[in-house]
C-alpha cells in the first residue's frame, strides 16, 4: 500500500503543474484570472487553468493559501463567467 | 421555419404532427422561445423590462449593478451590541427590531406589491453573525464590497467570535473542517456557509394577524407569571417557565417592529400618492396600498391583494431579514384560494377579475427575480443562471381528500406561463383526482419550456409525511389530514405546510453528499489527488488488493458512511447552537407549535423531517457498473491496468475507455446495470442513510438530485471507471441517466427508474428533455398525458423537463444577446440560459432529446384513434 500511496501523491504533485507557495509574491493566485476563491473559505481559493476537459470543461485544482502561492503561468484579471464552470 | 415531426406508424396508421397553433410553424426553430413571453398587462411588461435581476453564475452576479448593502449588518450589530447581557432570545429580537425601525423602506413604480431586503433593488444584504467567511469573501471582493468597507470589516471582526461558526468549529478536528468545506465529497455545513431554507407559517398571519398573535403571547405570558406566583413553588416544574416567558416576550417585540415597518411602507405609499404621483390611476393605487399596509399584516388578510403583500412580507422577514435561508415552500394555491375566491369569485373584498388576479401573481414573480440573498460563493456557483431557489408548490389533494386544483392554481399558473420568468419555479402535486383543466395548464409550462413545475408523486409524498410522523418526539406528527398538506421545502423535498409543524431550518433536511468523489477516493484507499492533495476520508485499503467485488462495494460503504455521519453530525450540532445563539423570535410568534409551548422555531421540532442530497449518484453506479463487469467478472482488465488508465486521465488507453464507455449504463432497461445500481441505491445511498437518527428522532433519507453541484464537484473530481474524462460534470440529477447514455428512448428511463423502491428514498430528481415538435404538435398534451399517467402507476417520485431544441440553445451560445427570454431546467431550478456558463450549457445540450416512437406510444397505452 505505501507504494500506491506514493504513487498517488506523485501524482497529485504532477497535477499542480508548478504551483508553488511564495510566501509574500506579488503573483499571488487571488490576482490571477485563473484562480477563484474557494467555495467557503476565501483564503483558500482553486485554479481553473491547466486542464480543459474534452467537453470545454475544468479540471479544477485546490489551493490551500490563496494569499501567498503561485505558478509560472501567472496572468493578472478575471475570467468571464462563461468561461468557468 | 419551424420542422414538423416526421410521421409515426402507429398501430396500422400513419400519425402526422402538424403544430397546434399553425402560425409557429413560420417561426424558426432558433428564436421559438423568443415568442412565447405574453404578460399579462403593461404594467408587468413594463416590470419585466425594469427588473433588477440577481442571478449569478460561476460564483459572480451576472448583472454588473448588484452590490453588497450595509444597512442589515449594520443594525444587526447594533441591535446585538446595545443588548448586551440580556438573554440571547431577547438579543435576536432586539437586532430584528432595530433593523426594520431603521432600514430604508422601498417603494417602486408600478409596483402592487413592495418591500425590499436592502437599501437599494440593486442591494443584497449580508449575514456576519451566519457566517464571517462568506461576508468576508464579499468585504474582499472589489466588485461588491459594502462601503464604507472599513465598517464592514469592523462588523464582521465583532462577529468572528459571535457567529455561529465560532460556536460549532470547536467540536471538529481541523482536518475535518479541510474535509467538508472543500465541497468535493461533501457540502460545506451550513454553521459555514450561513446557507438555509424554512417553510414559514404563512396561514397563521393570514388568518389571524399579528396583533392576534401578539395577545397570544402576552396571555400565556400572563397565565406563566400567575403559575410562578402561585403557593406551594415548586422549582423542577416552574424554573423552565422562566425560559418560556424570554420566548414570548421576544415574539412581541418582534411582532410589534413588524407591523410598525410594514406601516411606515403604508405611510411612504401615502406620502407618494399626496405628494409627488401625477397620474391619477395610480395616485388611487398608492392609498389603496396605504391602506393594505396599515392593516396588514397587523390584521387578518380577507382579499387576494392583502395575502399577497402579507406573503411578501412574511418571505422577507423569514427568508431575508430575521435569517436568511433560501426557498419559497408554501403550498400557494391552497394559502390563497379563500382570499382568490373572496375577491374574484365572491367579489366580497378587494374585488377583482381572474386576469387582474393573474397580474398579482406575476408581480410577485417579479419580485422574486428581483430579489437577491448574500449568499456564500458556494451557493453563488451552485445556481448558476438563478438567484436562488424559489420553488412554490400547487395541485395534489386537499386535507379531505377532494382535488386541490382550482382557479386560484391555474392563476398561478396561467402567470409562470406569460410572464416567462425563471424565477420561481412551481413544482405541481400529480394526483389522478387532479382535474384535467389545470393539468392542460402545467403542460403548456412545460411545453413551452419553462422547465417548471416539477412534478411529484402525490400519494407517495403524502404517505411520507406521515412514515415521519412516526418518530415525533412530542408525539404530534403529521395527522393523516395534514399528510396531505406538503410542500416542497426547496428544489426536491417535501415538507409539511400550515400552523405548525413545518421545517424551520437546513440542519433538519438538506446538504448535499458526492458519491463520485467518493467513487474517486475508495479507489485511492481515501486520498484525493486530483484535487485537494489530501487524505478526505479514511483508509479502506489498496484496491489492487480486492480479490472480490464486494470487497470494493464495502470500502465505498465504510467512505460513504464515514462521510454521512460528519455531515449529519455537523448539521446537528448547527442545530444545537442555532437554538442557541440563532434565535428567530418572529418565526416562532408564527408557530402555533412555539406559540403554544413557548419554544424557539429552531429549537422544536414535532415533525421530523431528516434528509440529505446524494449528488453525482450515478458516476459513481455507472463506475461500479463498469468495474464489476470489465474487472471481476469478464476479467478483460485488472483493477491495476484500470487505476493506471484513470491516473493518466485516460490518454493513452482509449480503447480501454471505449470499453468502460459501452459497458451498460443507466437508463436502457439493461438488467445487468439496473440490478447493480438498485443495490447500490436502496442498500448503500438509501440504507447506509437511514442507519442514522437525527436532531428530531428520525431517519435521515436520501434526496437524490443535483442544483449546479453535478457540474461544480464534476470539476474537482478526476476521472471515473465508467469513461468519464477528470473535469467533465457529473450526472444532473438524482437518479437521471448521464446525459447522453439513455439511448433506448423515454420508456426505457422510466423503466430503469421504476425499478428502486421509491419509499427507500425520500425523493429522487428525474431529468428528461421532450421533442419540441412532437409537444408542440396537436398530439402534444395526449401523448404527455399519457406519458405522465404511466409515470405515475409506475410509483416514480419525481419528473421534469426540457423542452427546447438543440438548435435553439446552439444559437443562443453564439449570439446570446438575442435570447434573453430562453429558459432551461437545469436540476432542480431553472436558469436563463445565456446566464450559465458554456460548461454548463453544455451539459444541456448534451442531454438526450427524448424521441417517441410506436413503442413508446404502445407501452404509453396512447389511444391511435385519439391522434388524429
Amino acid at each position: 500500500m505505501a507504494e500506491a500511496v506514493s504513487k498517488v501523491k506523485e501524482l497529485a504533485e504532477k497535477r499542480k503543474v508548478g504551483v508553488r507557495v511564495e510566501s509574500g509574491t506579488t503573483k499571488a493566485c487571488l490576482k490571477c484570472r485563473w484562480g477563484i476563491e474557494d467555495p467557503t473559505d476565501p483564503s483558500k481559493g482553486q485554479c481553473i487553468g491547466g486542464h480543459r476537459t474534452g467537453m470545454g470543461g475544468i479540471w479544477k485544482r485546490m489551493i490551500h493559501d490563496y494569499y501567498n502561492t503561485t505558478c509560472d503561468h501567472f496572468e493578472e484579471g478575471e475570467v468571464d463567467f462563461r468561461d468557468h464552470v | 421555419m419551424a420542422i414538423r415531426h416526421k410521421p409515426i406508424e402507429y398501430k396500422g396508421k400513419s400519425i402526422e404532427f402538424p403544430y397546434e397553433n399553425p402560425a409557429e410553424e413560420t417561426i424558426e426553430d432558433e428564436y421559438l422561445h423568443e415568442s412565447l413571453a405574453k404578460p399579462t398587462t403593461e404594467r408587468t411588461k413594463r416590470l419585466k423590462a425594469r427588473c433588477r435581476w440577481k442571478h449569478t453564475a460561476a460564483g459572480e452576479f451576472v448583472e454588473s449593478s448588484v452590490r453588497a448593502g450595509m444597512e442589515r449588518m449594520r443594525y444587526w450589530t447594533e441591535g446585538h451590541k446595545a443588548s448586551d447581557g440580556n438573554k440571547e432570545v431577547l438579543r435576536r429580537a432586539n437586532c430584528l427590531k432595530t433593523l426594520l425601525d431603521k432600514c430604508t423602506v422601498v417603494l417602486q413604480e408600478d409596483e402592487l406589491i413592495i418591500g425590499y431586503h436592502a437599501e437599494d433593488p440593486s442591494m443584497i444584504p449580508l449575514y456576519p453573525e451566519l457566517s464571517f467567511l462568506a461576508t468576508q469573501d464579499y468585504i474582499q471582493s472589489p466588485k461588491y464590497a459594502p462601503q464604507p468597507v472599513e465598517e464592514a470589516q469592523e462588523i464582521n471582526n465583532y462577529w468572528m467570535k459571535h457567529s455561529l461558526l465560532s460556536k460549532c468549529m470547536p467540536y471538529f478536528e481541523p482536518h475535518e473542517m479541510g474535509q467538508m468545506f472543500q465541497v468535493s465529497s461533501m457540502e460545506a455545513p451550513s454553521f459555514a456557509t450561513g446557507y438555509n431554507s424554512i417553510v414559514p407559517p404563512y396561514e397563521t398571519v393570514a388568518e389571524d394577524g399579528l396583533l392576534k398573535r401578539i395577545e397570544l403571547a402576552q396571555a400565556n405570558i400572563d397565565k406563566a407569571k400567575a403559575e410562578l406566583a402561585a403557593p406551594h413553588w415548586n422549582a423542577p416544574e416552574r424554573l423552565p417557565l422562566l425560559e418560556k416567558i424570554d420566548v414570548w416576550n421576544s415574539m412581541i417585540i418582534a411582532d410589534k417592529a413588524v407591523i410598525s415597518w410594514a406601516r411606515r411602507h403604508g405611510r411612504l405609499c401615502k406620502i407618494v400618492a399626496e405628494n409627488f404621483e401625477t397620474d391619477p390611476k395610480r395616485r388611487e393605487e398608492l392609498l389603496a396600498m396605504s391602506e393594505i399596509n396599515q392593516r396588514i399584516p397587523a390584521e387578518p388578510c380577507q382579499g387576494l391583494w392583502d395575502v399577497m403583500q402579507m406573503k411578501w412580507y412574511v418571505y422577507l422577514l423569514c427568508h431575508a431579514l430575521e435569517r436568511y435561508a433560501s426557498g419559497f415552500a408554501h403550498k400557494e394555491d391552497k394559502l390563497c384560494w379563500p382570499y382568490y375566491k373572496a375577491s374574484v369569485i365572491d367579489k366580497t373584498f378587494q374585488p377583482m377579475t381572474h386576469k387582474d388576479a393573474v397580474e398579482l401573481f406575476e408581480c410577485e414573480r417579479l419580485k422574486c427575480s428581483e430579489h437577491g440573498a448574500g449568499k456564500s460563493r458556494a451557493y453563488r456557483e451552485i445556481f448558476p443562471g438563478s438567484n436562488d431557489l424559489f420553488i412554490l408548490t400547487v395541485g395534489g389533494l386537499n386535507r379531505d381528500g377532494t382535488d386541490g386544483c382550482n382557479d386560484c392554481t391555474d392563476a398561478i399558473l396561467e402567470a409562470a406561463r406569460n410572464i416567462r420568468t425563471t424565477e420561481p419555479s412551481i413544482m405541481f402535486r400529480w394526483n389522478p383526482k387532479g382535474r384535467l383543466k389545470t393539468k392542460r395548464l402545467v403542460f403548456e409550462c412545460v411545453r413551452d419550456g419553462l422547465g417548471f413545475p416539477s412534478i411529484k408523486n402525490d400519494e407517495l409524498n403524502s404517505h411520507q409525511m406521515l412514515y415521519y410522523g412516526r418518530f415525533s418526539q412530542n408525539n404530534n406528527g403529521a395527522t393523516p389530514e395534514e399528510a396531505h398538506d406538503w410542500a416542497n421545502v426547496l428544489c426536491m423535498s417535501a415538507g409539511l405546510v400550515g400552523r405548525r409543524k413545518t421545517q424551520k431550518t437546513r440542519s433538519e433536511g438538506g446538504g448535499s453528499i458526492f458519491p463520485a468523489k467518493i467513487m474517486e477516493i475508495t479507489l485511492n484507499d481515501g486520498y484525493d489527488w486530483s484535487y485537494s492533495d489530501t487524505q478526505l476520508g479514511p483508509n479502506t485499503g489498496d484496491p489492487r488488493t480486492f480479490d472480490t467485488f464486494d470487497k470494493l462495494w464495502e470500502a465505498f460503504r465504510t467512505q460513504y458512511q464515514y462521510a454521512m455521519s460528519l455531515v449529519i453530525r455537523a448539521k446537528d450540532v448547527s442545530r444545537y447552537w442555532e437554538g442557541r445563539v440563532l434565535q428567530m423570535p418572529f418565526v416562532s410568534s408564527i408557530d402555533d407549535g412555539c406559540m403554544e409551548l413557548g419554544r424557539d422555531a429552531n429549537e422544536l421540532s414535532e415533525q421530523p423531517n431528516g434528509w440529505h442530497n446524494p449528488i453525482t449518484t450515478v458516476v459513481a453506479a455507472n463506475s461500479l457498473v463498469a468495474i464489476k463487469k470489465l474487472i471481476y467478472d469478464d476479467k478483460k482488465y485488472t483493477m491495476e491496468q484500470l487505476l493506471d488508465a484513470l491516473y493518466a486521465n485516460w490518454e493513452g488507453f482509449e480503447e480501454m475507455r471505449r470499453d468502460f464507455v459501452n459497458v451498460p449504463k443507466w437508463g436502457n432497461d439493461d438488467d445487468y446495470a439496473d440490478g447493480v445500481i438498485k443495490k447500490f441505491y436502496e442498500d448503500i445511498i438509501a440504507g447506509e442513510m437511514r442507519k442514522i437518527t437525527n436532531y428530531s428522532g428520525g431517519p435521515v433519507m436520501p434526496v437524490g438530485q443535483a442544483v449546479g453541484l453535478y457540474m461544480e464537484v464534476g470539476s474537482r473530481t478526476g476521472p471515473t471507471p465508467d469513461g468519464r474524462f477528470g473535469g467533465e460534470a457529473c450526472d444532473d440529477g438524482g437518479i437521471s441517466p448521464y446525459m447522453g447514455t439513455d439511448k433506448k428512448g423515454p420508456t426505457a428511463v422510466l423503466k430503469s427508474v421504476s425499478k428502486v423502491d421509491s419509499t427507500t428514498q425520500k425523493a429522487n430528481l428525474l431529468n428528461q428533455r421532450l421533442s419540441v415538435p412532437i409537444m408542440r404538435s396537436r398530439h402534444g398534451f395526449k401523448i404527455w398525458l399519457a406519458y405522465m399517467n404511466t409515470w405515475h402507476d409506475l410509483n416514480i417520485d419525481h419528473v421534469q423537463f426540457n423542452c427546447v431544441s438543440n438548435a435553439e440553445l446552439l444559437a443562443a451560445q453564439r449570439e446570446p444577446e438575442k435570447h434573453q427570454d430562453l429558459i432551461i431546467r437545469v436540476s432542480g431550478f431553472s436558469a436563463r440560459f445565456v446566464d450559465i456558463s458554456k460548461y454548463g450549457q453544455d451539459t444541456i445540450i448534451a442531454r438526450n432529446e427524448q424521441d417517441f416512437g410506436a413503442e413508446d406510444f404502445d407501452f404509453l397505452n396512447v389511444n391511435a384513434d385519439d391522434l388524429v
